[in-house]
C-alpha cells in the first residue's frame, strides 16, 4: 500500500511538473509587417521600430551604414546565401574549335579548350574580389560547395590539390593559356598571334561575355576585372553588359552551337544548409542535371561527359554500397568537374540579416546556409513589452522586405507545386506547420522532432535489375492505398510503368514475393491540432492516402487528379513498396530508398508525414481543410468562384489565407460536416460522429481567425490583415504540443571549432618547417570564441605526394605541427605549395613558399 | 460651333487613346514573350534542385511538365498576335480580367480589385498633395507676384531652387530621419501600426501616418506651384488691362483676383488639372521610402513579376485619365478666358 502511495505521490508530483512546463516558443507573438525600403527597415531596427528585419544586406549596405546605427544592431551573417562563377560556353568542346555563328562568321573560341577554361582558376584573383569589391563580405569559391558548410572542407582539399589559391597566379595562367593557344595554332594555320593579340582568320580572336547588368554592386565591376585580364592573354573581350532578362534570353535559351556567348557571370543561391553535395556536384558539372550548356533541350547542341553523368547519377540516386562509394564516386565527380572548368567557381557572398541588439536576451539560431529560419522565430527571445497593448508579452517585431508591401507573393495553395513558394510564406509557415525530422541548421543532417524512426534497416540491392531490386521482404500485411478502388489494400505496388515517368499504375504482386530495398518503423508525438482536436495516426493514414488521389488519373473526367501535382509527386510514389500500421500506433515503412551515408536521411526518405504537398514548402493542415479543398476544387464552391489548384491565367487558386478561398472552404466544411462525411481513405477508422466533430472544430476556428491555415506548430495565425500587410502569430501553448519553450535552442546549441589563421613562416630547403594554427571554440548560437584545448590536427603539404604531420595543441587556442627537413627534401626551391590545415571538422589552406 | 470641336476633341481623343492601348499590347506582349520564356525556364531550373532520386528520364519528364504549366500560367501557349489584339480589346472594353501573378488583399487576381485597392491610397496622397499644393502655391504665388522681391517672394524663389535642385528621394529620406527617428513624432513608413486598429483610432492612425509623407510632398511640391504662377502673375501685372484697371482706381484686391488671376487661370488649370490627372500614377520611390502600397509600387511590381495585365490596366487607366484632362482642359479654356475661343469662328 504505501509502495502505491509513494507511486501515486511521484506521479502527482511528475503529473504537476508535466502540466507547469510552458509549451511551444520563447516569444508570445510575433507581429509581421513588410517594408519597402531596405534603407529605412534597417534604420527602424536600429531605432527600436522593429526587432529583426529578415532580409539579408549585402555588405557594401551594411558595412555602408553609419557607425550609430551599425552599434545598435546584432547581425546575423551568412556566407553563401548567394554564390558566382564564370559560366563558359564551350562549344564544340574539341578541335578544332571553332564555332560558325547565324551570321555565318567562323569564330574561335578559346574556351573551347579545356586548359583555358582550366586556367580561368589560376588567371582570377578571388581575393582581389572580396576584398575590393566585396569589401571582405565574402569567402573564395573553388567548387560548388559553399565554403564553411558541413563537408565543404572535403571539396576544399580537392581545389587545393589542384594548386587552386584565393590569390591565384596570373602568371602562370597567362602561360598555360599561352601555350593552349599555341597548340591550338599549329594544328589550325588560321589562328595566329599577331603582336599582342591572337588572330583567327585576320581578325582578333573575341569573345562575347554576358555581364549582368542589374547586379551593379558585384557582377559588373567582376566581370569587367575578369574581362581586362582575359584581354592579357591576348584575348579580345566584347564586354555585353546587359539584364537579366537579356542575359537569361542568351546564355539559357540560344544554342551553344551559334556561338553568341563565351562567357557569363553566373550566380546561385544557396539556400539552406546541406550535409551532403550530390546535387549541387550534379547540378552545377552533369549534363543530365539540364544545367549544363544545351541544357537537355531538344535540337540544341549538347556539352556531354558520361563519366559524370553516371558517378553523380549514382549518388544522387543512392546507387552506391557505402558511404565510402559515395564519396569515392563524389570526389571523382568533382575532380572531373574542376578539370573540365564548364563553371569556375569565384565567391560565395556574406550577407547581414540585422536584429536588434538591445531586443534581444540572446542570439536567435540561425542556419549556416540560409541565415534567419523557423528555428530562429522558435528561439527568439526578446525583452517583454513594458507598455501597450501587450504589456508584459515576449513580442518579436519581423519586418519583411517587399517591393510591392505585400507580405506574401505566393498564393497559400497546400496542393499546387507554386504554393507557398517565395520566401516569406515559406519562413511563415514553417513556424505554422512543424514537420516530423527538421534539418539541423549547423550540420544539416535531419533530426527526430514530432516523430523518430528505429529498426532502419536496408538489404542487399540487386542493381543489375531495372529497377534495382531490394532484398527485405515486404510482409503480406502491408497495404498502400489504392485510389482506383478507394480502399486500403496488400499485394500491390505503385509503379512507374514504362519506367520513363510517363505512366503511373496499380501492378497487382506476389505478397510473399513482395521486396524493397529498405525498412524503418516510425514513432510520433501527436500533439494536437490548432482547432483544438488531437492529432492522431488516421491523420498520418489520410496523409498517405490523399497523394494517390491527386495523383492518379481515374479517366477524363476525373475533377480529383491534379495535373501539376502529380507530375511533382509521381517520381516519388513507387519508392512505397508497403506500409503496416501498427498496433502501438506506429508505423513501419517498406520502400526502395537507399542512403548508405546517413540513416536518418534514409529515414527520411520513407517517413510518413502529415505534410501532402509536393515542393516540401512545409505546410501541414488536417484531413477536415484537405476534403473541404477537394470537395470545393471538384465540385464547384458556394461563391460560384472556381477554384483550382495551381496557378492559372483565368482561374482563382486556392489560397488558404484569402478571404474569398475561406468563407468558401468554410461552406464546403459546413456542408460536409451536415452529410456527415467520412473521408473514403478513413472509412472504418473514423466514425460519422468523430468527421461531424472535427470538421465543428475546424469550422470554429475558421470562424474565429478569418483564414483556414489550421496547422500544428509553435506559432497559430491569430490574425491576417491583408489590406495593411500586417499578421499576428500567436505561441501555441497547447499542452500536447511536443516541445517545451526553449527546446529548439537546447537540442540545437553546439560548439564548434574554427580556424583562425594559419601561420606558415619562411621555409628554406634544409631546415625543419613548423606550421602554427589558431584554433578557437565557437558557441553557436551565442557566437562566442573560447581558445580550443583539445583538437585533432593534422597538417598536409600538398606536393606530388602529400606530406603529412600530425599536429598538437602547444597552448590554448594554438596547434603546431612541425616536418623534418628530410621529410621535406623533395619540395623545389622557388616551388610554391598548398598547406592544409584539418582540425576537427574545420579545414584550412595557406601558401608555402619554398626558398 | 463650339460644341462641334468639343466633340471632335473627344473623338480624336478617343482615336488617340485606341492606337495607345494597341501600341501598349504590342509593346508588353512581345517583350514579355521572351523575357517570360527565359525566366520560366530559369524558375523550372531552380526549382528543380530539390528533386531527389529521380532517373534522367523522370527528371525530364518534370521538368516538360512544369515549364508547360507555367507557360500556361502566362498564356504564352497563344499566338503573339492574338494576344496583343484581345489583350487590346479586354483593355478598351475595361475587362481587364485577372493578374497573371499578383493578387489583391482578399486573394482574388482580378486586376480591377487590385488596382481599386492601390488607387484609392494613391489618390489619399498624391491627389490630396496635388489640390493642396495647387491652392496654397496659387495664393503665394499671388502675394509673391504681388510684391516682387518681398520677403515671400525671395523665400519663395530660394525654395523653389532648393526643392526643385534636390532628388525627391532624398529629401523623403531625410524627413523621416528628422521626424521619425531624431525627433520621433510620426512613424518612418506603412499605412498603419501592427495590429491596426480599428474604428475612430483606426482612422486616427491612418492619418499619423499619411501626416509624413503628405506634408514632405507638399513642402517639396508648392514652392515650384508658387513660383510658377508668381511668374505668371507678375507678366499678367505689366499688361496693359491692369495698368488700365489700376488708372480707373480699381481696388488692388480686386485687380489682383478680378483681373490678374482670372487672365491666368488657363495656365494655372493646365497645371493644376494636369496635376491631379497625372497624381494618379503614384510614385515608385516615393511610395517606396514611404512604405506607401499605392499604384506607383503596383506598377513596379508589375514591371518585376512581367503582369501584363496589371500593367496595361494601369498605363490604360492613367492614360485615359490623361486624355481626359486634355479634353476638359481644352473645353475649359474658353470659360476661363474671354479672349479664348478654341475651335470657334472668328
Amino acid at each position: 500500500m504505501k509502495k502505491i502511495r509513494a507511486f501515486a505521490l511521484v506521479a502527482a508530483l511528475a503529473t504537476l511538473g508535466l502540466g507547469a512546463q510552458v509549451k511551444g516558443p520563447i516569444v508570445d507573438k510575433i507581429l509581421i509587417d513588410a517594408k519597402t525600403s531596405e534603407d529605412i527597415a534597417i534604420k527602424d531596427v536600429a531605432a527600436g521600430k522593429s526587432d529583426l528585419f529578415d532580409y539579408g544586406s549585402s555588405g557594401a549596405v551594411y558595412k555602408g551604414l553609419p557607425d550609430d546605427i551599425r552599434a545598435k544592431l546584432d547581425p546575423y551573417a551568412v556566407t553563401g546565401a548567394l554564390y558566382n562563377d564564370l559560366y563558359m560556353n564551350p562549344y564544340p568542346n574539341k578541335a578544332p574549335y571553332t564555332a560558325t555563328s547565324k551570321d555565318g562568321k567562323v569564330q574561335f573560341n578559346p574556351f573551347a579548350i579545356r586548359e583555358v577554361r582550366f586556367a580561368m582558376n589560376f588567371l582570377i584573383n578571388r581575393k582581389k574580389i572580396i576584398d575590393e569589391i566585396l569589401v571582405g563580405a565574402g569567402q573564395p569559391m573553388f567548387t560548388p560547395v559553399v565554403p564553411g558548410q558541413p563537408n565543404s572542407s572535403k571539396f576544399g582539399l580537392e581545389a587545393s590539390k589542384l594548386g587552386f589559391t584565393a590569390n591565384g597566379n596570373e602568371a602562370k595562367a597567362l602561360a598555360d593559356i599561352d601555350a593552349a593557344l599555341q597548340k591550338a595554332a599549329a594544328a589550325d594555320p588560321k589562328l595566329v598571334k599577331n603582336g599582342q593579340w591572337w588572330n583567327y582568320g585576320g581578325d582578333p580572336v573575341t569573345v562575347n561575355f554576358l555581364i549582368r547588368v542589374d547586379d551593379p554592386s558585384l557582377r559588373v565591376p567582376m566581370g569587367r576585372y575578369i574581362a581586362d585580364e582575359i584581354e592579357k592573354a591576348g584575348i579580345k573581350v566584347n564586354r555585353l553588359e546587359y539584364d537579366r532578362a537579356k542575359c537569361t534570353a542568351i546564355w539559357y535559351k540560344s544554342d551553344p552551337a551559334d556561338y553568341q556567348w563565351t562567357l557569363y557571370t553566373d550566380a546561385w543561391g544557396g539556400g539552406q544548409t546541406y550535409a551532403f553535395w550530390d546535387g549541387s556536384i550534379a547540378q552545377m558539372y552533369a549534363p543530365w542535371y539540364s544545367f549544363m550548356p544545351g541544357g537537355g533541350k531538344a535540337g540544341q547542341w549538347q556539352y556531354e561527359n558520361a563519366d559524370l553523368d553516371s558517378l553523380t547519377q549514382a549518388c544522387v540516386n543512392g546507387r552506391v554500397k557505402d558511404s565510402a562509394e559515395y564519396y569515392d564516386k563524389l570526389m571523382k565527380a568533382t575532380d572531373i568537374g574542376l578539370q573540365e572548368a564548364l563553371r569556375v567557381f569565384i565567391c560565395a557572398t556574406t550577407s547581414y540579416t540585422p536584429a536588434a541588439k538591445d531586443r534581444f536576451n540572446s542570439r536567435m539560431l540561425w542556419g549556416s546556409g540560409d541565415g534567419i529560419n523557423n528555428f530562429s522565430l522558435y528561439s527568439a527571445d526578446v525583452k517583454p513589452d513594458t507598455t501597450g497593448q501587450f504589456k508584459g508579452e515576449k513580442v518579436l517585431r519581423l519586418s519583411e522586405f517587399s517591393s510591392k508591401g505585400a507580405l506574401f507573393m505566393s498564393a497559400w495553395d497546400p496542393i499546387g507545386p507554386d504554393g507557398f513558394g517565395d520566401t516569406y510564406s515559406s519562413v511563415v509557415i514553417k513556424n505554422v506547420s512543424d514537420q516530423e525530422y527538421m534539418a539541423n541548421p549547423i550540420t544539416g543532417l535531419p533530426f527526430p522532432a514530432s516523430g523518430s524512426w528505429s529498426n532502419v534497416k536496408t538489404g542487399a540491392i540487386d542493381w543489375s535489375k531495372t529497377p534495382a531490386v531490394g532484398s527485405i521482404a515486404v510482409p503480406a500485411s502491408a497495404v498502400l492505398w489504392n485510389t482506383k478502388d478507394q480502399k486500403w489494400e496488400s499485394g500491390i505496388n505503385y509503379v512507374d510503368v514504362k519506367g520513363d515517368g510517363s505512366t503511373y499504375d496499380y501492378v497487382k504482386v506476389d505478397p510473399g514475393k513482395n521486396t524493397a530495398w529498405s525498412e524503418a518503423t516510425y514513432t510520433y508525438k501527436f500533439g494536437r491540432w490548432h482547432d483544438g482536436r488531437d492529432i492522431d495516426i488516421n491523420d498520418y493514414r489520410y496523409a498517405m492516402a490523399r497523394p494517390y488521389d491527386l495523383s492518379y488519373k481515374h479517366g477524363d473526367n476525373d475533377k480529383v487528379y491534379e495535373e501539376s501535382y502529380a507530375s511533382a509527386i509521381n517520381p516519388n510514389l513507387p519508392r512505397v513498396k508497403g506500409v503496416v500500421f501498427n498496433k502501438n500506433n506506429t508505423i513501419t515503412v517498406y520502400g526502395d530508398a537507399n542512403y548508405p551515408m546517413d540513416q536518418a536521411t534514409l529515414a527520411t526518405l520513407l517517413m510518413p508525414s502529415l505534410m501532402i504537398e509536393a515542393s516540401n514548402y512545409g505546410d501541414i493542415l488536417p484531413w477536415t481543410v484537405h476534403e473541404a479543398l477537394k470537395t470545393m476544387v471538384a465540385e464547384g464552391s458556394a461563391s460560384k468562384t472556381q477554384w483550382v489548384f495551381n496557378s492559372n491565367g483565368d482561374l482563382s487558386e486556392v489560397d488558404l489565407l484569402s478571404q474569398a478561398c475561406t468563407s468558401d472552404i468554410l461552406a464546403k466544411m459546413q456542408e460536409l460536416a451536415a452529410k456527415k462525411a467520412v473521408p473514403p481513405a478513413l472509412v472504418g477508422y473514423l466514425t460519422p460522429a468523430q468527421a461531424v466533430s472535427a470538421y465543428e472544430k475546424s469550422i470554429a476556428f475558421i470562424q474565429k481567425h478569418g483564414h483556414a491555415v489550421i496547422s500544428n506548430g509553435g506559432f497559430v495565425i491569430d490574425k491576417y490583415d491583408s489590406k495593411n500587410n500586417t499578421m499576428v502569430l500567436t505561441a501555441f501553448r497547447d499542452p500536447r504540443y511536443p516541445f517545451p519553450k526553449g527546446w529548439f535552442t537546447k537540442e540545437l546549441s553546439t560548439t564548434y571549432l574554427r580556424i583562425d589563421g594559419i601561420k606558415v613562416g619562411t621555409f628554406s630547403k634544409g631546415k625543419d618547417l613548423t606550421v602554427s594554427a589558431t584554433l578557437n571554440d565557437i558557441a553557436f548560437p551565442a557566437g562566442t570564441a573560447k581558445a580550443t584545448t583539445k583538437a585533432d590536427v593534422k597538417v598536409i603539404i600538398v606536393a606530388g605526394k602529400d606530406i603529412v604531420a600530425a599536429g598538437k595543441i602547444t597552448k590554448a587556442g594554438t596547434a603546431e605541427a612541425t616536418f623534418k627537413a628530410g621529410e621535406l627534401a623533395g619540395l623545389k626551391a622557388g616551388g610554391s605549395y598548398t598547406v592544409i590545415v584539418e582540425a576537427g571538422s574545420a579545414v584550412d589552406t595557406a601558401n608555402l613558399i619554398v626558398f | 460651333m463650339y460644341w462641334k470641336y468639343v466633340v471632335r476633341r473627344a473623338i480624336y481623343g478617343i482615336m488617340m487613346y485606341i492606337v495607345m492601348i494597341f501600341v501598349f499590347s504590342t509593346l508588353f506582349n512581345s517583350v514579355a514573350d521572351s523575357t517570360m520564356r527565359s525566366q520560366i525556364d530559369e524558375q523550372v531550373a531552380q526549382e528543380s534542385l530539390g528533386w531527389k532520386n529521380l532517373t534522367p528520364d523522370q527528371r525530364d519528364a518534370k521538368l516538360a511538365s512544369r515549364r508547360a504549366d507555367k507557360i500556361r500560367q502566362y498564356h504564352l501557349d497563344d499566338p503573339l498576335p492574338s494576344r496583343i489584339f484581345f489583350r487590346s480589346i479586354r483593355t478598351l472594353t475595361f475587362d481587364f480580367g485577372n493578374s497573371t501573378t499578383i493578387k489583391a488583399s482578399n486573394g482574388d487576381r482580378l486586376v480591377i480589385g487590385i488596382i481599386g485597392e492601390a488607387l484609392p491610397r494613391t489618390i489619399v496622397l498624391f491627389t490630396t498633395e496635388v489640390a493642396l499644393v495647387t491652392i496654397v502655391g496659387v495664393a503665394m504665388g499671388l502675394y509673391a507676384g504681388r510684391k516682387p522681391n518681398g520677403l515671400l517672394d525671395r523665400t519663395v524663389s530660394m525654395l523653389t531652387m532648393i526643392t526643385n535642385g534636390l532628388p525627391a528621394w532624398w529629401l523623403a529620406m531625410l524627413a523621416i530621419m528628422a521626424f521619425a527617428y531624431n525627433i520621433p513624432i510620426f512613424p518612418s513608413g506603412g499605412l498603419h501600426i501592427n495590429p491596426a486598429p480599428t474604428g475612430f483610432a483606426g482612422i486616427l492612425d491612418y492619418l499619423w501616418h499619411l501626416s509624413l509623407p503628405l506634408l514632405t510632398l507638399f513642402f517639396l511640391g508648392v514652392w515650384g506651384t508658387a513660383y510658377l504662377v508668381r511668374n505668371i502673375v507678375l507678366s499678367n501685372l505689366q499688361e496693359d488691362f491692369v495698368m488700365a484697371a489700376r488708372a480707373r482706381g480699381v481696388g488692388e484686391s480686386k485687380v489682383l483676383f478680378g483681373h490678374t488671376l482670372r487672365t491666368s487661370m488657363p495656365a494655372i488649370m493646365t497645371l493644376a488639372i494636369l496635376g491631379l490627372f497625372s497624381s494618379i500614377a503614384g510614385n515608385i520611390i516615393v511610395e517606396g521610402i514611404f512604405n506607401w502600397p499605392g499604384i506607383g509600387n503596383l506598377y513596379f511590381e508589375a514591371v518585376q513579376q512581367n503582369d501584363v495585365p496589371i500593367l496595361m490596366s494601369t498605363l490604360a487607366i492613367e492614360t485615359l485619365l490623361t486624355m481626359v484632362g486634355f479634353v476638359i482642359l481644352d473645353i475649359v479654356y474658353g470659360f476661363l478666358d474671354p479672349r479664348i475661343k478654341v475651335g470657334g469662328t472668328a
